[in-house]
């Protein structure tokens, strides 16, 4: 039995929206916590708290990591055939207060991007499916590990 | 075109489970993680002594466990066999001796590779369905993300 374009389509928009919006108000959630996206993560933290190193990253350079990563399968999906330097994706470490803001909303631009990506396209196989699924998951293993170094960030901000 | 050819959905949701579980053998094979960064050889480097050790309020043996209990719901649901559960129970175990390490993990490879038949075996690809199989791999992905991250601060 084939599948329907516009179930997988519906499907892969709501987790996407889901992870980075978190799961709309009286609706039920995919994978997360109720609140949890990468959105409401970032929002509340500070370019100092996204810039304090714990394990040897930081939410900065993690959070610019999964941009580039959603930006470059994004194109991937659009056509592109040039390969990618990833070490790129982790020049950034440290931010200010104009380079967070930025950050966070070239984040936005992105996941906006890939929603209109996503509907874009007219014939889903085997690659623009593993590229939007893995948009979603590695996303979601950033986002996993963002929260755990803010534990850490909040932790070690209650004690200076 | 308004359809999908199952096989390329099965292909490609195989290829990322497997990568979240088993890692790939080759770095060029690598989709969405770094190269040795799956579930099996992140677990499978960590003492119960580590996983038992609390980093800001939480343990990797209670993210494992966790972890597993929610791919088990999800593949008995894919399976016609839901049962209502208390989700709270997948947090109850903070931290684990030995065996009790050995038997998670375990537990884990088994649940893996149940669900690896499951995704084989379905024929019914719906919306339902759909989200089910894609919330595995970024469940299992958000917290293989946390989990590597708390082993840091072991």
């Amino acid at each position: 039995m084939s599948i329907a374009k516009e179930d997988f389509l519906k499907d892969v928009l709501f987790i996407l929206r889901e992870t980075f919006e978190g799961s709309p108000e009286g609706q039920g959630s995919a994978y997360l916590d109720k609140g949890i996206g990468v959105f409401s993560t970032l929002e509340k933290l500070s370019a100092a708290q996204v810039s304090q190193e714990f394990g040897g990253t930081s939410v900065a350079a993690q959070t610019e990591h999964a941009k580039f990563y959603l930006d470059r399968i994004c194109e991937f999906i659009k056509g592109r055939t040039e390969k990618v330097n990833w070490e790129q994706s982790w020049l950034i470490e440290t931010v200010n207060d104009d380079e967070w803001n930025a950050l966070r909303d070239a984040v936005k631009k992105s996941y906006e991007n890939a929603l209109k990506t996503f509907a874009e396209v007219e014939t889903w196989n085997q690659d623009n499916i593993g590229d939007s699924v893995a948009i979603i998951a590695h996303t979601a293993y950033h986002l996993g590990a963002i929260r755990q170094i803010i534990k850490s960030v909040k932790i070690n901000d209650e004690h200076n | 075109m308004n359809t999908i050819n199952p096989e390329d959905f099965k292909t490609s949701l195989a290829i990322l489970f497997r990568e979240t579980f088993e890692g790939m053998e080759k770095i060029e094979e690598n989709v969405y993680l770094s190269h040795d960064t799956g579930i099996f050889i992140t677990l499978g480097k960590i003492s119960a002594e580590d996983a038992s050790t609390e980093i800001n309020s939480t343990t990797i043996a209670a993210h494992s466990e966790h972890t597993r209990f929610y791919i088990e719901l999800l593949d008995n649901y894919l399976n016609k066999n839901m049962r209502v559960v208390n989700f709270n129970q997948s947090w109850e175990i903070k931290t684990v001796n030995e065996d009790e390490w050995d038997d998670l993990r375990e537990n884990i490879s088994r649940v893996y590779r149940k669900t690896t038949e499951t995704f084989e075996k379905n024929e019914e690809w719906n919306l339902d369905t759909i989200t089910v199989a894609m919330g595995i791999i970024a469940h299992t992905a958000y917290h293989l993300g946390a989990i590597r991250q708390i082993a840091k601060g072991i």
